[in-house]
């Protein structure tokens, strides 16, 4: 028996070292590691979890290999690894079921991949030949074509080259992983299929590097036609070909009308005043108007919320001194246009009393080094550095180096009533259990000695970082469009590509050459043809709203409806003062059921996912609740206002449409209403009518989207 | 199919959970030739009509909930001893003393399994059998099943929390693709606290039935007057269950005596648990009780058991866990809708084996334990075992996606029916790989 195995055996490695000439003997960390990857032995739900599983622990795919090779050589007293014979170890028993796996079969005992482990074994199990260690310097993913037909299949190949400069097809261990399981298949030998319409994108890992690939598949075959030399707006240059390139026609621009409403929302979180629409819908001129937007008091108010709410200060709602320090040191800067990068690096260098200095209370709106690192990765990179916490990142480039390393730069923080830098304190690096060493995310760099946050907020606001543009750009992009050019906006990677990667570049780029300024980029933005189109649909294909085809519908934020509602009716009071706005200071950080109900974010990261309690708690609080029946019956009120007045029911139906959806009503609405006002003459009857005429605008959903 | 290969192959066969399961009928007077032969066989039809989800918000330690190891090292083993239940051979938490002597009407899953050991990320895989994927958000069992099954609650919503229908942090509503309506709604407030009331329920003075009639022909007219917004199914629904005695009735606990209010226990989700039984009898097929704080990190003992700090009689989350499911047993029982109510207890995961420095538990899927009640499930039985410290599944794993699908199936709902979403895309009720826990099914 034993002579038979041993004869195999040889067979095989004569074999192998005939089809595999670059390496003899096999090397552990690009060899036999690929295999393990490949397998999933390294993946999250099994042995890479950080606690390993049934007592075999493996780096989460494979990050650490010298580690790996102790893990699978040495520990156990080196009973993974049968030196006398190869097919009696661990490593190739239990993957292969001959003794019982809970993880199942992973390997076929007649496969290239498990000859390779038992070549390796026989070798002697070393981690690197006589050459010495080799590392992957490249990896490479190559598809047919970048766009196909729907049904039509392509080849991708992979391509891997080594420190020793050897290149090798590395396609039986490339981990391949679409988006949408369920429209791209991809076989063993690496042929790929789409069986859905629209955008596509395939994560690939080999070893430790992971990339990412586009596929674009239209409704109908489209001719991509070469660049026409006349140039557009740049951003509609960017759109627009995307939108050929997938075979989308666009929706037409939005009339004035609409833009009006459409423009006030979004850049000051109001709704336009009713004497400003007819003028506007006659002859305005949209670049005049925008900019007479950006220069109100009303923008800052609306964009110093935004940032607020970026910057968490609904989070120091327990200290209001801090909190207004903070809030009016971000009002200032929107006000005074201060730079983007001016403002990250007062933030990042802050020191001093938090109810005074209003930067200083970046610290204390999270409380440690660790949440710290990962506050600060959220806000100016648009990275989730969390995941690196327990482990290499492992959809990113990030490591747990990276991680606790950024973690030490605010180790020696003291938070309190005082902001303090001092050089005392450490973070523990959970893989080495020792302290972490100051390091800056991605750079192979000691720093000097000193507060490292000089350092670090040198690296964060260079021209040539390159994620604190986008990531600021990204959610400007996003608030404006409905959605972010990269989704969900603090998820910036290589492997979550942006829906228009060299548009958020090119919006990068002229930020930066633009000085930094917000407001430069939102005007760019809202005076491209992209922003201005109508958000009635013309087209039926489901990713029209995702590639911009179509202007975005977005529910007003429950804090502008509140204002909204509030502006209508003319009645305020839903906050401490009676005359605060629900976005200022005191609608982030007081208690409000309204606010709450109709969804205001309650948790620190609720940016990015605000919870919703429901369509139906909602609708109950409209019809039943007292934020609209206080309002309409108010005798200051507007509406009552307006009765008091002796206005005529026609006057109040179009000055109630006017403020509320900003038009006229329609010939038809009008002659609806006239119909219902003219069957009661006056008294009570007529004053609970108007009531409900009123509500029915409030509670609609014209009122309460934005389109 | 790349994912299919990544996943774990759960064995099956005959194993110590038959033992176990032939212990139990020989002790109720059940002679060997009863023994169902096949576990495979083709089941009865389904008789659950209707699900209460009570949902463990935080992920609940199964060590002291339904999987104790008094055998295991002082560390795993943690503060709370066992007690025998009325099925012998089965223990359960000294702090269910309820349960442990309904325990022929419950059954236990001890192998649950999946590898997701943060808040949503874990709550979405339970409560989807899905786990989460960047191009969808999946729809709660409670959302399919409301829109598979067809809203006949009358005026009152079909899929209905109580308080809120808020887990695993933010970020999941439970609807996923599916249209809102088909969501929960959420009734607010603490049902607990005294002449609770459902938020806006009630209209204001002066707002008439007449009024609120005219409200829906305006907000009607409107819609249809102006093309580009769709009227609002859930505006319809709002003012059905507005004008609708019946609908108020039914979240009115002050209706009930005192000593049943009493048997529930006084805490929220003791009363959540009676309101979700009003419920039920008035026709509402879903209701999630939602009871919070079961991320117990620190102090599990005095949150776990004792409430506050040298209670002497435990009021702690798992002994008003036990009054208000033991009762809610009882009273469905005593109505006759036992057995077309299927009662399920679970949160997101478990909790780690060993007591960490702050006398709590960290997250741990990799093993837990899930119960249910009713509804056509075998009760007197534990499914699966862990290992002996709690650590891993030592027999018959179970994951979200198979548990999901028997809740389908319980409920009569084809796990492998399809949803279409909004733009076309098909939705498998159930995954691929979830395959029905058999033994659940009597």
């Amino acid at each position: 028996m034993h002579v038979l195995v041993v004869m195999i055996l040889l067979a095989l490695t004569s074999g192998v070292a005939a089809a595999d000439r670059d390496l003899q003997p096999a090397d552990f960390d690009t060899q036999v590691m690929p295999i393990l990857t490949k397998a999933g032995c390294n993946a999250g739900a099994c042995h890479g979890a950080a606690a390993g599983r049934g007592g075999f622990q493996l780096s989460l795919y494979g990050s650490r290999p010298q580690s790996d090779f102790a893990e699978i050589t040495l520990a156990l007293e080196g009973r993974r690894i049968n030196h006398r014979n190869a097919l009696d170890s661990l490593l190739l028993m239990k993957p292969t079921e001959q003794v019982s796996h809970e993880g199942g079969t992973r390997l076929d005992s007649d496969g290239a991949d498990f000859k390779l482990l038992s070549r390796w074994i026989t070798e002697g199990a070393k981690r690197s030949g006589s050459a010495g260690r080799r590392e992957l310097a490249d990896f490479r993913l190559k598809a047919e074509a970048s766009q196909l037909s729907l049904g039509q299949t392509i080849q991708l190949s992979a391509t891997a080259t080594f420190s020793d400069g050897a290149q090798r097809d590395v396609l039986p261990w490339t981990v391949f992983k679409p988006d949408d399981p369920s429209a791209v298949e991809i076989s063993d030998a690496g042929k790929l299929t789409v069986s859905r319409i629209g955008r596509h994108v395939v994560v690939a890992r080999y070893l430790n590097q992971v990339v990412a690939l586009e596929l674009l598949v239209p409704e109908t075959p489209v001719l991509i036609q070469t660049r026409t030399t006349q140039k557009a707006d740049s951003i509609d240059e960017f759109v627009d070909a995307r939108l050929q390139r997938l075979g989308i026609v666009a929706a037409a621009a939005a009339t004035n009308a609409e833009l009006i409403r459409r423009l006030s929302i979004d850049l000051t979180g109001r709704l336009p005043l009713p004497d400003q629409v007819e003028p506007f819908v006659r002859d305005g001129s949209l670049s005049a108007h925008v900019d007479e937007l950006l220069q109100s008091d009303a923008f800052v108010d609306y964009w110093t919320h935004h940032l607020a709410e970026l910057f968490r200060v609904p989070d120091l709602r327990s200290n209001r001194p801090a909190a207004n320090a903070y809030f009016m040191w971000l009002r200032k800067c929107v006000a005074d246009d201060v730079s983007f990068q001016d403002m990250a690096r007062q933030l990042v260098l802050a020191e001093g009393a938090v109810a005074e200095y209003g930067p200083a209370s970046f610290y204390a709106v999270v409380g440690d080094p660790r949440s710290q690192a990962e506050f600060l990765s959220s806000v100016f990179l648009g990275v989730r550095m969390q995941c690196a916490n327990c482990h290499d990142h492992p959809l990113d480039a990030w490591t747990q180096d990276d991680y606790h390393g950024l973690a030490a730069i605010f180790a020696g923080i003291k938070r309190g009533a005082v902001i303090q830098a001092t050089t005392s304190g450490q973070v523990i690096h959970p893989a080495t259990g020792d302290p972490a060493i100051v390091r800056i995310p991605g750079v192979d760099r000691s720093l000097d000695d000193g507060d490292p946050r000089v350092a670090l907020t040198d690296w964060l606001t260079s021209d040539q970082n390159p994620y604190f543009a986008k990531a600021i750009v990204n959610r400007i992009w996003s608030h404006l469009m409905g959605r972010g050019l990269v989704e969900p906006v603090d998820d910036l990677r290589s492997t979550n590509p942006a829906t228009h990667p060299e548009l958020l570049n090119w919006l990068a780029e002229d930020f930066v050459e633009h000085g930094y300024r917000i407001r430069h980029t939102v005007r760019q933005i809202c005076l491209s043809a992209a922003y201005r189109r109508s958000s009635r649909s013309s087209s039926a294909n489901p990713t029209a709203e995702k590639f911009y085809a179509v202007g975005a519908v977005k529910p007003l934020t429950p804090a502008v409806l509140l204002d909204a509602v509030c502006d209508v009716t003319g009645v305020r009071g839903i906050l401490t003062n009676p005359d605060s706005r629900a976005i200022s200071l005191a609608g982030l950080t007081e208690k409000s059921e309204s606010l709450d109900l109709l969804g205001r974010c309650q948790t620190a990261d609720c940016g990015v996912a605000a919870s919703r309690s429901g369509e139906l708690p909602v609708q109950l609080h409209l019809l039943n609740g007292e934020l609209l029946n206080e309002r309409l019956r108010d005798p200051n009120g507007a509406l009552m206002q307006a009765v008091a007045a002796k206005k005529s029911w026609r006057q109040i139906v179009n000055g109630f449409y006017l403020r509320s959806y900003s038009r006229r009503p329609s010939v038809a609405e009008a002659e609806f209403w006239d119909k219902q006002f003219s069957a009661v003459d006056g008294g009570a009857d007529a004053t609970t009518l108007v009531e409900d005429f009123l509500w029915s605008l409030l509670s609609s959903e014209e009122f309460r989207n934005s389109r | 199919m790349l994912q299919h290969n990544l996943m774990h192959q759960p064995s099956h066969g005959m194993s110590r959970r038959g033992v176990l399961q032939l212990g139990q009928l020989t002790a109720l007077g059940v002679g060997l030739s009863q023994l169902p032969m096949s576990l495979g066989a083709a089941s009865k039809p389904a008789t659950a009509k209707n699900c209460i989800l009570i949902w463990l918000d935080g992920g609940p330690s199964h060590l002291e909930t339904f999987d104790l190891k008094p055998a295991a090292p002082v560390e795993v083993r943690g503060p709370l001893n066992a007690i025998q239940t009325s099925v012998f051979g089965v223990s359960l938490s000294e702090c269910l003393p309820g349960l442990a002597q309904r325990m022929s009407d419950i059954a236990v899953i001890r192998s649950m399994t999946s590898p997701l050991g943060e808040h949503n990320l874990g709550a979405h895989y339970l409560l989807t059998g899905y786990r989460p994927s960047p191009v969808l958000q999946y729809p709660s069992f409670h959302a399919v099943a409301n829109q598979q099954l067809g809203n006949v609650a009358g005026a009152l919503p079909n899929n209905i929390a109580i308080p809120e229908y808020r887990v695993g942090g933010a970020g999941f509503d439970g609807t996923g693709v599916l249209p809102s309506r088909f969501g929960a709604f959420s009734v607010g407030g603490d049902p607990a606290k005294k002449d609770y009331r459902v938020r806006d329920l009630i209209p204001p003075d002066g707002l008439t039935l007449d009024r609120i009639d005219r409200r829906r022909s305006f907000a009607e007219k409107l819609a249809t007057l102006n093309s580009s917004a769709a009227p609002s199914q859930s505006l319809a629904n709002a003012f059905e269950i507005v004008t609708s005695p019946a609908a108020r009735t039914a979240f009115d606990l002050d209706d009930e005596s005192p000593a049943t209010r009493g048997r529930y226990g006084s805490k929220s989700v003791g009363q959540s648990c009676l309101m979700a039984r009003r419920l039920v009898e008035r026709g509402v097929h879903f209701v999630t009780v939602n009871q919070r704080g079961w991320d117990t990190h620190e102090n599990l003992y005095t949150r776990l058991k004792e409430g506050y700090t040298g209670a002497k009689v435990g009021v702690g989350l798992i002994p008003s866990l036990d009054l208000a499911v033991s009762a809610l047993i009882d009273d469905l029982k005593q109505s006759g809708l036992l057995d077309e109510t299927l009662v399920v207890v679970m949160g997101e995961f478990g909790r780690t084996p060993k007591i960490n420095t702050l006398g709590g538990r960290d997250h741990w899927p990799r093993v837990f334990s899930v119960a249910l009640a009713g509804g056509g499930v075998k009760g007197g039985q534990v499914i699966g075992a862990s290992d002996s410290v709690g650590e891993s599944p030592a027999d018959r794993p179970v994951t979200p996606s198979d548990l999901v699908c028997t809740i389908y199936s319980l409920l009569g709902i084809d796990p492998a029916a399809v949803l279409k979403t909004e733009d076309g895309r098909p939705v498998r009720l159930a995954a691929d790989d979830a395959s029905v826990v058999q033994e659940l099914l009597s």
